[in-house]
């Protein structure tokens, strides 16, 4: 079969010239939608990765009821003493709290202001005995569920709420691509079958002298593939851009806690890069592939 | 050449565009359809290049029968065949030449090979000086040959025609159908759906008359009525 390839690349270039707007709309969204799904994934593996870590800052607070009774706070007191899984503990009182709380807040005054010694809980500061989950977690069950105490809190439960929360808001961000991708094909399918039509006389003619097939089909399903490669192509900037500047701004920076946290390496991103430029090719054969069935009879 | 065995065709289920239709047309034949409008000229040529399938019967090109030819090998099929039509179907947007060598570059004959055959048929076809002109600087006329120059470069078997005359003078037509006389006399076959009786009645070539779909007249050297 002889389909020449300049004609295909001449074809498929003035069709994607021709309609510049639909072209620049599909591209844009193809880059769009493949960012949002290459930083979800990003984002994704350096949360499966990060959080293990934290494991071993294991310090756990007793918040106590504002209203708790002197004898209540000493009772938690005795207990957290005679428990041989608690390495050492302190207590902060309403003024301790407070300098805490001023430290933490310090570049917040109006906050500070705001609040009075007597309204913030008295808290033991508690190191376990053992990094080990299991003990924190028992530790944790142990001291809930005294008389006085309102809260237990400790950093692996807090990283896990984190990490949770992180990943619900990832996945939306991946629903998100996905729909878009969706909206992509339906964008390049338009564009194809708008082409079809505005090159008619021209396929009427092809059918007539008896060009083949394929030779009909082929700039238009060249024209969607450039379409979505080209948008992964962006995409693939885009993840690139974004990769630097996570990178620069919150990995390994103190005042980032968490997030900083959340890494990944070089291989991730090139993963990331090589799926989004499969699925920029496959989205734009999808789309193309649907409006030749339908718009280019043969 | 070509050979018709009861073909009916029909329409949306009821409408009976050919009934039973039986036709043995020779190489190299000059063959007019005649009839009123909707009569099945056009089906009839239509059935021919594979534009349509039959219900019933098989229709013979060249040996094969076509009806049952697959969809991939039509485009072959269409390489021997040539049409032209009352509106000439050319590309506004390229030249003579361009609209001529557009026909040859899409079943990917070579660059050497259409240079040499576009002149060629140009000069054929009358119109060696006008080739760079674009469709619209032409008269009807002469946009008329441009596609019968399209229709022939490939050295087709047969060429259809439907109504080529149509949209032209009188004058203009006797030229068109001394051209359409020559390529016949190269050996090609000619069948042509036309409503020109002045033109029939002339050239005293082969008639076939069809009614609501029927055959109901086929005779050589014959004349419109």
């Amino acid at each position: 079969m002889a389909v020449r390839l300049d004609y295909v690349l001449k074809e498929t270039g003035s069709n994607l010239v021709r309609n510049l707007t639909l072209t620049l709309a599909s591209l844009l969204t193809v880059a769009i939608a493949l960012a949002f799904v290459a930083v979800s994934f990003l984002i994704g593996t350096g949360i499966n990765d990060s959080f293990l870590g934290l494991r071993s800052d294991v310090l756990m607070y007793v918040y106590m009821n504002p209203t708790a009774t002197d004898e209540q706070i000493e009772s938690v007191r005795t207990q957290l003493d005679d428990n041989k899984l608690v390495g050492s503990f302190e207590f902060l009182d309403e003024e301790a709290s407070f300098a805490e709380f001023q430290r933490l807040f310090e570049d917040q005054p109006d906050l500070v202001s705001a609040i009075k010694p007597d309204e913030l809980p008295q808290s033991f500061r508690v190191k376990p005995a053992s990094a080990d989950a299991e003990v924190v977690s028992a530790v944790s069950e142990e001291f809930r569920d005294l008389e006085g105490v309102l809260r237990v809190e400790y950093a692996a439960e807090y990283v896990r709420q984190v990490q949770r929360s992180l990943a619900t808001l990832n996945s939306w961000v991946r629903i998100f691509g996905i729909a878009l991708i969706f909206v992509s094909v339906l964008l390049i399918f338009n564009a194809i079958r708008t082409a079809v039509f505005a090159r008619r006389r021209e396929i009427e003619v092809m059918r007539l002298v008896g060009a083949s097939n394929w030779f009909i089909r082929l700039p238009f399903m060249a024209e969607g593939m450039v379409q979505g490669v080209l948008g992964a192509f962006a995409a693939a900037g885009l993840t690139w851009g974004f990769d630097a500047l996570w990178k620069a701004n919150f990995v390994n920076q103190v005042s980032f806690e968490l997030l900083n946290q959340i890494k990944w390496g070089a291989g991730d991103l090139w993963t990331a890069v090589i799926m989004i430029l499969v699925v920029g090719a496959v989205t734009g054969a999808i789309g193309s592939g649907i409006a030749v069935g339908r718009y280019l009879k043969v | 050449m070509i050979k018709l065995e009861n073909v009916s065709k029909i329409y949306k289920g009821e409408h009976m565009a050919l009934r039973d239709a039986s036709v043995d047309i020779d190489k190299g034949e000059f063959v007019f359809l005649v009839g009123p409008s909707g009569s099945g000229k056009s089906t009839f040529l239509r059935l021919l290049n594979r534009e349509e399938t039959p219900e019933k019967g098989h229709i013979f090109v060249a040996g094969k029968d076509i009806a049952a030819l697959p969809g991939y090998r039509v485009p072959y099929l269409r390489r021997n065949i040539g049409s032209v039509f009352q509106d000439f179907k050319l590309l506004p947007n390229k030249t003579v030449s361009e609209n001529v060598a557009f026909a040859l570059e899409v079943i990917g004959r070579p660059k050497s090979s259409i240079r040499e055959a576009v002149p060629q048929i140009l000069e054929l076809v009358g119109l060696g000086r006008k080739a760079d002109s674009m469709p619209d600087e032409l008269s009807g006329g002469e946009q008329q040959r441009v596609s019968i120059a399209r229709a022939f470069v490939n050295r087709p078997l047969i060429l259809l025609a439907d109504e080529p005359t149509g949209n032209l003078d009188p004058a203009t037509s006797v030229g068109i159908m001394k051209l359409l006389d020559r390529i016949n006399r190269t050996g090609t076959t000619v069948v042509m759906a036309t409503h020109d009786r002045g033109i029939v009645d002339t050239m005293r070539r082969r008639v076939i008359e069809l009614d609501r779909g029927r055959i109901v007249r086929d005779q050589a050297r014959g004349v419109y009525e």
